[in-house]
């Protein structure tokens, strides 16, 4: 027990009370952190009311989405809870103690749904959960003619096309329609998915010898980094819908184009990212693989491409978290429809709880930092397991 | 022969050059036939830049270095809201560095709290959409006290919704070489209460300008970080041991170091600043995105004026990019110049 203050001492002088400075920076920081955390903490349990997010928070996860079609969005998180237990098992960049970190913020969420009131909500959460169990006790190894990695790549690959169908199926849900956090999370999908394909043949087009499409590629990827984002939504609002043909102007909505407009635009920031990543690759490695009589198509996806995006992985990571928080800015383009932050807008316009905005602002800012937060872990800890060096 | 010319002559053709050309010819032909479609298409709108002399006929809220009523032209309005995304984009630039690199250096502080502050810092604002927290930072400043209970600090800060006042500094006037005159707010009986002296900043810059700053700060910290972990331990201890402090040190050594592998991330974010001022639309600052978008509103003419906007903001990233690679030069190891 001596020993243990002995050390604890010993850790608080050399951590806190080493110099004259780290006294004086030691003491304001003890200040500013106390009273950080109380008005936060007092913020959070005596002075908030959390009864406007508890009313809006159907508004703020699903917006204007019908009420008897919501088995679409529970169809599609059964699937996605599923793949995630399948792919748990298999990618050891998951670890049990990662969740254990999320568990607080699981607490507070469950704070906010009221497990009592919304009893059929908390039945359906825990259905999601045990087949996240499910997917982990899968035994995807007794199918035949699958690879373990090979199951999993299909799995989530099928996983876009496969929500589309749940949402359209039988008379589904218009675009228009859709809103609230979900709106988010599928804009960022398909940004993601497209941004990286596009962007992957952007990549190889503009490192090609080839003037005529160097040179278109250069161009594409220039202008649209010249100008920010917010610029290419009012684009797709204003400008798109005059130039498509006319066979497809009634069919291409909101919703489309805004999709288009984040494909394209992260397409190009994509580009430069792996066109960085193509050029670290040694040529050594492309002459090593013609001399082991691989044809070219064999070189590019198995020896140019993996080392060049392995490279890169940390930068197309935040690329994607750039692209997530991006996806509030519909609400800057002033685009009809309402994603979280302008549903929690729209929710502060209420009468009775005008003002609250601390509430809102937070509870938002609470769901886009989970997924933020967790992408970069993710790819930290991928990053570790593909044993690419990493500074801290 | 580079990767990339590897990967796409042999991709298709086995390096002929024939091939090459016939590939690059069909590639042309479909290229042009999608210009000249979307030339079709947008020529029935209207694509000259007359419509730029027009009277603009709208306010705009905030303005610097101009003077611009409503009654001016469009292109008077365009340049007041150019010189607001300037000061914006200078100012921010400024501030965000000094506060990135004091939050860069505390990440590596050998003060346990000060350290974990910083990581908190970086990893909660990293990882929150920008345009929250300039909501955010806007619905503060409206929260400030109205002008008619302005807070006073001293007499010379005055704080309200209306904005914060500073002192304005006079040079050569009243005899003096340099004076100062304090804010004033003035009371008059049923008519408007306002600012009659002082710098005032509008809540909307600050707003706008808290956000980009706190924003762009996290992204320059982790550089910094970055920066100082890359080089060689020995130099840190090299200080030590010549009996420098840990400023001393910092100040002659490290950071001096450091600047070589910071300037060419930093600058880029300084262009993402450039385009995130642009967000300065939803809360009603004039930059040019939101002028252009009241005269898109008003008078049409979407392509010219997107036309402009890419031309603007591609020459303010092309004088942050030039100015940095003069500086980049100049921190140079000699024989890399």
């Amino acid at each position: 027990m001596n020993n243990m203050l002995y050390q604890s001492k010993i850790w608080l002088i050399e951590n806190l009370f080493s110099s004259k400075l780290n006294i004086a920076l030691s003491i304001f920081s003890i200040i500013f952190t106390y009273y950080f955390i109380a008005s936060l903490l007092n913020f959070i349990f005596i002075s908030a009311d959390w009864k406007v997010v508890d009313v809006n928070l159907r508004l703020m996860l699903l917006g204007p989405f019908p009420k008897d079609a919501e088995w679409r969005i529970w169809a599609s998180i059964f699937w996605v809870t599923f793949m995630s237990g399948l792919s748990y098992k298999h990618l050891s960049a998951f670890h049990p103690k990662h969740l254990m970190n999320l568990s607080p913020l699981i607490l507070f969420i469950l704070f906010l749904i009221d497990p009592i009131k919304n009893i059929i909500i908390t039945l359906l959460t825990l259905v999601s959960f045990i087949l996240f169990v499910a997917g982990y006790h899968f035994p995807y190894e007794r199918i035949p003619k699958f690879s373990k990695s090979a199951f999993i790549l299909f799995g989530w690959a099928i996983t876009l096309p496969l929500i589309v169908i749940f949402l359209k199926i039988f008379g589904g849900v218009e675009t228009t329609k859709w809103g609230g956090y979900f709106l988010n999370i599928m804009l960022a999908w398909v940004g993601i998915i497209f941004g990286f394909l596009v962007g992957l043949i952007l990549a190889i087009g503009r490192a090609s010898s080839l003037p005529a499409i160097k040179y278109s590629c250069t161009f594409y990827i220039e202008v649209i980094r010249a100008a920010p984002l917010v610029a290419w939504l009012f684009f797709a609002y204003l400008v798109i819908p005059d130039l498509l043909p006319g066979f497809f102007a009634g069919k291409v909505d909101i919703a489309l184009r805004v999709m288009i407009v984040l494909s394209a635009f992260t397409a190009a920031y994509i580009a430069e990212i792996i066109r960085g990543g193509l050029q670290s690759v040694p040529i050594g490695q492309v002459e090593a693989s013609k001399a082991l009589g691989m044809n070219t198509y064999q070189t590019t996806s198995l020896i140019v491409l993996p080392q060049a995006i392995r490279a890169v992985i940390p930068a197309l990571v935040s690329q994607f978290i750039a692209l997530w928080k991006d996806t509030t800015l519909i609400l800057a383009a002033g685009l009809a429809f309402r994603e979280l932050l302008g549903s929690g807008k729209s929710a502060l316009a209420q009468f009775e709880f005008i003002g609250r905005y601390n509430e809102i602002y937070l509870f938002i800012g609470l769901m886009f930092w989970i997924v933020s937060f967790g992408m970069s872990r993710l790819s930290y800890n991928f990053e570790k397991d593909l044993g690419l060096n990493r500074e801290d | 022969m580079t990767i990339g010319n590897f990967v796409f002559k042999d991709f298709f053709f086995k390096t002929n050059k024939r091939k090459n050309n016939t590939l690059q010819c069909i590639y042309i032909f479909f290229l042009s036939l999608l210009l000249f479609y979307l030339y079709l298409k947008a020529s029935k709108l209207e694509l000259g830049f007359d419509f730029l002399t027009n009277e603009a006929g709208f306010a705009l809220a905030n303005q610097w270095l101009t003077d611009y009523t409503p009654t001016n032209n469009r292109i008077d309005a365009y340049v007041t809201g150019v010189f607001n995304t300037i000061r914006l984009v200078f100012v921010g630039i400024f501030l965000a560095t000094f506060l990135g690199v004091i939050i860069g250096i505390a990440r590596l502080s050998s003060n346990w709290l000060v350290r974990k502050i910083a990581t908190v810092y970086v990893e909660v604002i990293r990882n929150l959409p920008l345009l929250l927290q300039i909501i955010f930072w806007w619905s503060f400043t409206l929260a400030l006290p109205t002008i008619k209970e302005y807070i006073n600090l001293f007499d010379v800060i005055l704080i309200s919704n209306r904005g914060i006042a500073l002192p304005t500094i006079l040079f050569f006037e009243n005899g003096s070489i340099i004076d100062f005159v304090r804010p004033v707010v003035t009371v008059a009986e049923n008519t408007v209460v306002q600012y009659t002296a002082g710098f005032v900043i509008s809540t909307e810059f600050l707003a706008i300008l808290l956000g980009l700053v706190i924003y762009t700060a996290s992204f320059i910290a982790e550089i910094v970080r970055g920066a100082i972990q890359a080089l060689p331990k020995g130099q840190t201890e090299a200080a030590q041991a010549l009996g420098l402090s840990t400023f001393q040190s910092l100040r002659l050594i490290i950071l001096p170091q450091a600047l070589r592998i910071i300037i060419p991330p930093v600058t880029n974010q300084y262009l993402n600043l450039t385009k995130n001022s642009s967000l300065a639309v939803v809360i009603g600052y004039s930059d040019l995105f939101l002028v252009s978008g009241i005269i898109m509103n008003k008078a049409g003419h979407a392509i010219p004026m997107f036309i402009i906007i890419i031309l603007t903001y591609q020459s303010m990233s092309f004088l942050i990019s030039l100015a940095m690679n003069y500086f980049n030069k100049k921190v140079a190891l000699v024989g890399n110049r």
